[in-house]
């Protein structure tokens, strides 16, 4: 990211998280047959699984940045057996299928998002990232929580626009 | 019917291959290709009539990948489908002068591409 961030006034970072929390139960409903709401955030200690984060940076057009999502790895499963029709019975996936799936989740998310936010302007998305870790980290970004068929989401983001395209942004949402 | 389906994601190409079964598209073969580059590579070894291409890929993009079947007219038949999480006004407008006939934006139900996989599918025999 070349430009600076400025600060985000308190109504856009709102908007925007309530756009995000809208991309995605769009992903979860129409691609996982899955429900979605906002929630607060979790007791992380009582989440006790591994997690999985997709992070995708995004570019282009007036807003530049990231997104990331980081799931428990038995939502990540859930979702993938939903995608794919995997029979839980059958033997688990590969690992690096399920990262590809949740890789493509936090893709879906952060493109949906952009497009409603942003419906005149091109983009380009990098690849997903994925990894996995004990806890997920903000790392000082901005964060929102989602609960995914009552599982914790934690969608991360940042953002680097000019303040006029910070608020056109927040609009869309 | 022979389609070629261009996604960097596996298991988007695996739903898409899926849902393309379910269909009563006659198909003969369903080749897969992970970026633009490995999709040009197959369309200039096998006779493709159904191209289904994601546009943010590496190595070579989806947009990048239909400019070159755009300006060869080897593929001046070939029916093209954008499948995208970039449902952009301005994206599909450069969709319309590549002569995408379709453009579906992801996240998507399988009834949704299935209805879109069966009106491509009844252009690419015409």
């Amino acid at each position: 990211m070349s430009s600076p961030m400025p600060p985000l006034p308190p109504d856009f970072e709102r908007a925007v998280g309530g756009a995000i929390a809208v991309a995605v139960s769009t992903v979860a409903e129409r691609c996982f047959f899955a429900c979605a709401d906002r929630c607060d955030e979790p007791d992380l200690d009582d989440v006790h699984a591994e997690w999985l984060v997709a992070t995708v940076h995004f570019d282009d057009g007036p807003v530049r940045g990231s997104l990331a999502c980081s799931l428990p790895s038995d939502l990540a499963q859930w979702l993938f057996d939903a995608f794919s029709g995997r029979d839980p019975a059958t033997p688990l996936p590969p690992r690096h299928q399920v990262d590809d799936l949740v890789g493509e989740f936090s893709n879906m998310v952060c493109g949906t998002w952009l497009t409603r936010c942003e419906a005149n302007r091109v983009f380009r998305l990098s690849a997903p990232v994925v990894s996995r870790v004990r806890q997920p980290d903000s790392e000082g970004g901005r964060r929102e929580w989602v609960a995914v068929n009552n599982r914790p989401v934690a969608i991360d983001w940042q953002l680097a626009a000019s303040n006029a395209d910070a608020h056109a942004v927040g609009s869309g949402g | 019917m022979r389609i070629l389906i261009v996604d960097d994601s596996s298991m988007m190409r695996a739903m898409i291959k899926r849902v393309v079964k379910l269909t009563n598209v006659p198909v003969e073969e369903i080749l897969e290709a992970g970026d633009g580059a490995q999709a040009l590579t197959l369309l200039e070894s096998y006779d493709v009539q159904l191209l289904l291409t994601d546009i943010n890929m590496p190595v070579m993009s989806g947009a990048d990948l239909l400019r070159h079947v755009a300006g060869d007219d080897r593929w001046r038949r070939l029916t093209r489908v954008i499948i995208s999480t970039d449902g952009s006004e301005a994206r599909r407008e450069q969709a319309a002068e590549l002569s995408v006939r379709c453009y579906l934006q992801k996240p998507f139900s399988p009834e949704v591409l299935r209805d879109v996989l069966t009106d491509a599918a009844a252009a690419a025999r015409l």
